[in-house]
């Protein structure tokens, strides 16, 4: 294998025994910090799929979230379901209506498309509100815990492990013809449509996937709260997950994972008030997106070439 | 059944809401219709709008003058515009030829929640208003309070002026042009960049006036232009993205089907209504009511 | 006694993290402040893992307590004290019919259903007409006005912040209040922007208050009032007294206890009288809500002149304290 590959495979590996060995270290609360950034990674991951690398800027990725999250809630306090059911549940009810949005907005330009998604985000928050006869609304719904705690060493394997599988599928899926597909749709979706590229079937099956995706693990992180409320749905969720693929790296396969870890990690860091730290992140994406599209990851490379030794150093490690 | 006096209350009701929200549409299509994005911050302008005008009104005007502040605070917050619009998004067309809506759209959701954090720190989650603009009016059945109805009032008087400045000046004929051909624009001499920072500018005091007049009706406080962003979106979606006379007529028309459907039916589901018809017009007829359909070239 | 404050931005997440924090990290004796029923009712299981005792100090769902957590404290209101308590003041001054208008937040709806749950239980000769709305409504007209045709003898406003000011302002506009009274179901009128947002058409508004000055003060009350007027130049607020009491509270805990040990303290609490700035509290295990569960009492106020002062504010109810009659124009 070429020396690229291989160095990739020895940093993935100390990553991941990195990773493994993490919780023997840390204490509940950055293990618990560690658990929502890794929510926050398959989120952010998943809509870079659709946005990223599909050119499907959704502003309902949240909803998908807090759809899986209520389907299984509600079948578990309801219906008594158990838990693996009503994950399994919320994660296809997502995909299923992640498809018809796909469905529904197939022949509309990128404005409107925002405008469409938002506007359904914004619908099933108002919903699930107005409904607490069922849903409990504003009072919130006590999910009962996947593992009968709420202690976050155990989640946190759960979610690394939900999060590695996230990624690898995506990309699995942007290796393949799939990703070749996606890309020329995202690139320009006429010419990708006379070149033979089914874009209809295509741009429902991104939707599809990375709403299923968003759905399992809003599912996941309902039960590991322990309780849902229509505040995940706000749309400052959304921004949140936008802020951190920006500010990550649109468009890479690392930029989400480094956006959601550092903005998750970054804000309970600098616990200063939550609206200090939004008019922070704000500032950062505007400043980023205006002199590094490439977010973080993009001006960590830029950076690293221009400084001397650094290339040569890598290179000799091959 | 209901009493026809009450259904006539609704219906004005609706109506009086609805040109004020019409005026909060008009900026977002006019910006549209200039620069081919949408400002997902104009919300947020109109609460700077009402902000600007609660510090005129309490600081240096008085309560008796507030009709002077409502143009200050439009050209305060409009000058931000033009600022923001030079800094932030110049670079859009300025080589930036894919990709324009993606950047136009992460910008303006970072510059709404940029300000909307920044009102809490700075100023607190807390409510103010400035005192009533008028006395109470009595519109037919309706008994309007006066600052609502300067608000209407206000609205069609700046929809009206502003209607007039595109058709009848000179300016107003270079933004139309640019509306429709930009490129054609450039080539009759016309620097596009002057007209955009102007058109953003322009887009979002108009906005702003929405906010400074509507002050003492929805307060002064940090959320207070997710509604303005809320029907803003919606209107500019039944009446047509960048049709003027689209916004207005959808504006009345929501406004009348809110309030009758809050009524009638769900008060909890009132923003529902709006959305759906969102949804329902983008899908079936994306264009609006009165847009045109768009080639894109 | 040290405070550390942490941000729990309003949602369960964050609030599971600032008080794993706030346990693990800064060793905290106890944990006061929260005023979101739905990130409290997150946040209790953690607080009776890590038996830390957990106060809350707005939070006013009666789940909070109802679920009989060790760990849980609570020195507010909740809803089936307000409840009755505006239950008792309809029928002492007569209503009959009575329109609640109410936001679809945990409060709210909270609120409505207990009142609704009251009424019937008690089988009360009150016709209730109940009506809830989106956090976010900004034109309250058209349910104003279907309230106004009903022809209701008393309104109640159960908004938080923005919706309860335009509904006041709103009512006022279509000629509903104050030819109708309207009751307000928090202190908010208390705060100095009342009279700034609303100028005369807050005159005769009435409303729930847990405090007014002409209530007797502890000597811990009277401290801490005295202190705060001369830093903050203002009255002294609910708010204040109540998050305050509930640290010196925990101090007498720890005092009697010897201990800062969670369950030496539960111990201390469940066992012991405790003065709080407005009287003697104890938090024994009481019958559903009423567990470790300290009601302040409530009083109905009724502002008669603008830019009244509560302090001038006519008092309601409880009949005890009576000191006028309800006002209209």
């Amino acid at each position: 294998m070429n020396p690229r590959d291989r160095r990739f495979r020895v940093a993935a590996c100390t990553a991941l025994a990195g990773a493994l060995l993490l919780p023997l270290a840390l204490g509940s609360y950055p293990l618990h910090v560690l658990v929502v950034a890794l929510y926050y990674v398959v989120l952010a991951s998943s809509w870079n799929l659709l946005a990223g690398y599909t050119g499907l800027f959704s502003l309902a990725h949240h909803a998908f979230a807090g759809l899986g999250g209520y389907t299984s809630g509600l079948l578990a306090a309801h219906a008594g379901l158990p838990i693996p059911l009503g994950i399994l549940a919320g994660t296809a009810l997502s995909g299923a209506v992640g498809y018809g949005l796909g469905a529904l907005t197939l022949r509309m330009r990128a404005i409107y498309l925002a405008l469409a998604t938002w506007a359904f985000a914004e619908s099933l928050r108002l919903i699930i509100a107005a409904e607490y006869r069922f849903t409990r609304g504003d009072l919130g719904l006590r999910v009962p815990h996947l593992f009968g705690t709420s202690n976050p060493r155990v989640h946190y394997y759960l979610f690394l492990t939900l999060a590695i599988l996230t990624v690898l599928t995506i990309h699995l899926m942007l290796r393949s013809r799939i990703g070749y597909r996606l890309r020329a749709i995202r690139d320009d979706e006429e010419a990708a449509a006379t070149v033979g590229i089914n874009t209809v079937r295509w741009k429902k099956f991104a939707f599809a996937v990375s709403s299923a995706m968003a759905g399992l693990a809003g599912a996941f992180y309902g039960h590991y709260i322990g309780l849902l409320s229509p505040v995940s749905l706000k749309f400052t969720e959304m921004a949140l997950i936008i802020i951190m693929v920006i500010v990550g790296g649109l468009r890479t396969i690392s930029g989400p994972i480094v956006g959601a870890v550092f903005v998750e990690a970054l804000s309970e860091f600098l616990r200063l008030s939550g609206e200090v730290r939004m008019v922070l992140f704000a500032l950062l994406v505007i400043v980023l997106v205006r002199l590094y599209p490439e977010g973080l990851v993009g001006a960590v490379r830029a950076v690293a070439r221009r400084v001397p030794g650094i290339q040569a150093l890598w290179e000799a490690k091959a | 059944m209901h009493d026809p006096v009450l259904i006539a209350q609704y219906v004005l009701a609706g109506l009086v809401t609805g040109a004020i929200y019409a005026l909060m549409a008009v900026g977002i299509t006019f910006i549209y219709s200039i620069m081919k994005m949408i400002n997902w911050s104009m919300g947020e302008f109109f609460m700077i709008g009402s902000y600007l005008q609660f510090f005129l009104i309490m600081g240096l005007l008085g309560s008796a003058r507030w009709y002077l502040a409502v143009p200050v605070a439009m050209a305060a917050a409009g000058l931000l515009g033009v600022v923001i619009q030079r800094l932030l998004l110049r670079p859009m067309f300025v080589g930036m030829l894919e990709r324009r809506d993606e950047y136009a759209t992460i910008v303006t959701i970072a510059l709404s929640v940029f300000f909307r954090n920044l009102a809490v720190v700075a100023f607190g989650p807390y409510q103010f208003s400035p005192p009533d603009y008028f006395r109470p009016v009595q519109l037919g059945p309706l008994p309007l309070n006066g600052s609502r109805f300067v608000a209407f009032v206000g609205s069609l008087l700046l929809l009206s002026l502003f209607y007039l400045g595109i058709k009848r000046t000179w300016f107003g004929r270079a933004l139309q042009g640019a509306a429709q051909n930009r490129l054609g624009v450039q080539t009759a001499g016309i620097d596009l960049q002057r007209l955009d920072h102007m058109a953003f500018g322009i887009g979002v005091a108009l906005a702003a006036s929405a906010g400074a007049l509507l002050a003492p009706v929805l307060l002064v406080h940090p959320e207070n232009g997710s509604v303005a962003t809320v029907k803003g979106f919606e209107i500019i979606v039944i009446g047509g993205l960048g049709s003027i006379p689209g916004s207005i007529v959808a504006g009345l028309l929501l406004g009348l089907v809110e309030s009758l459907g809050t009524v009638l039916l769900s008060a909890a589901y009132r923003d529902v209504y709006g959305f759906a018809l969102l949804i329902a017009i983008l899908v079936l007829r994306p264009w609006g009511l009165f847009g045109e359909r768009e080639r894109v070239a | 006694m040290t405070v550390i404050v942490e941000d729990d931005a309003g949602t369960p997440e964050k609030g599971l993290a600032g008080f794993r924090k706030l346990a693990t990290r800064d060793r905290v004796v106890a944990v006061i402040g929260q005023f979101h029923s739905s990130v409290m009712l997150a946040v209790q299981p953690l607080a009776e893992e890590l038996k830390i005792p957990f106060f809350s100090t707005q939070a006013s769902a009666a789940a909070i307590t109802s679920r009989h957590l060790l760990y849980t404290f609570r020195t507010h209101a909740i809803d089936p004290d307000r409840a009755r308590a505006w239950l008792d003041f309809i029928q002492r001054f007569g209503f009959k019919k009575v329109a609640i208008i109410g936001e679809n937040t945990d409060y709210g709806v909270g609120l409505i259903e207990e009142t609704k749950r009251l009424v019937s239980v008690q089988k009360l000769p009150i016709q209730l007409d109940t009506l809830i709305f989106d956090r976010g409504t900004t034109d309250f007209t058209p349910l104003l006005l279907k309230i106004k045709a009903g022809r209701p003898d008393l309104v109640i406003n159960v908004g938080v912040g923005t919706p309860a000011y335009l509904i006041i302002k709103q009512a006022y506009d279509i000629g509903l209040f104050p030819a109708v009274p309207m009751l307000g179901s928090y202190d908010f009128p208390i705060r100095p922007e009342f009279w700034q947002n609303l100028g005369p058409v807050g005159n005769y508004f009435a409303f729930i208050s847990y405090y007014h000055p002409a209530m007797p003060l502890t000597d811990l009350g009277k401290w801490f009032k005295e202190r705060y007027e001369a830093r903050y130049k203002e009255p002294a607020v609910y708010s204040a007294f109540n998050a305050f009491g509930q640290i010196a509270i925990i101090a007498q805990a720890i005092n009697k206890a010897c201990s800062t040990e969670g369950s030496a303290l539960v111990q201390a609490l469940e066992t012991g009288k405790y003065l709080n700035w407005n009287g003697t509290v104890t938090f024994p295990r009481g019958e559903g809500p009423y567990w470790h569960q300290a009601s302040p009492p409530l009083l109905i106020l009724q502002y008669t002149a603008v830019n009244q002062s509560y302090g001038d504010a006519t008092i309601l109810w409880p009949p005890k304290m009576r000191t006028g009659t309800l006002k209209k124009p």
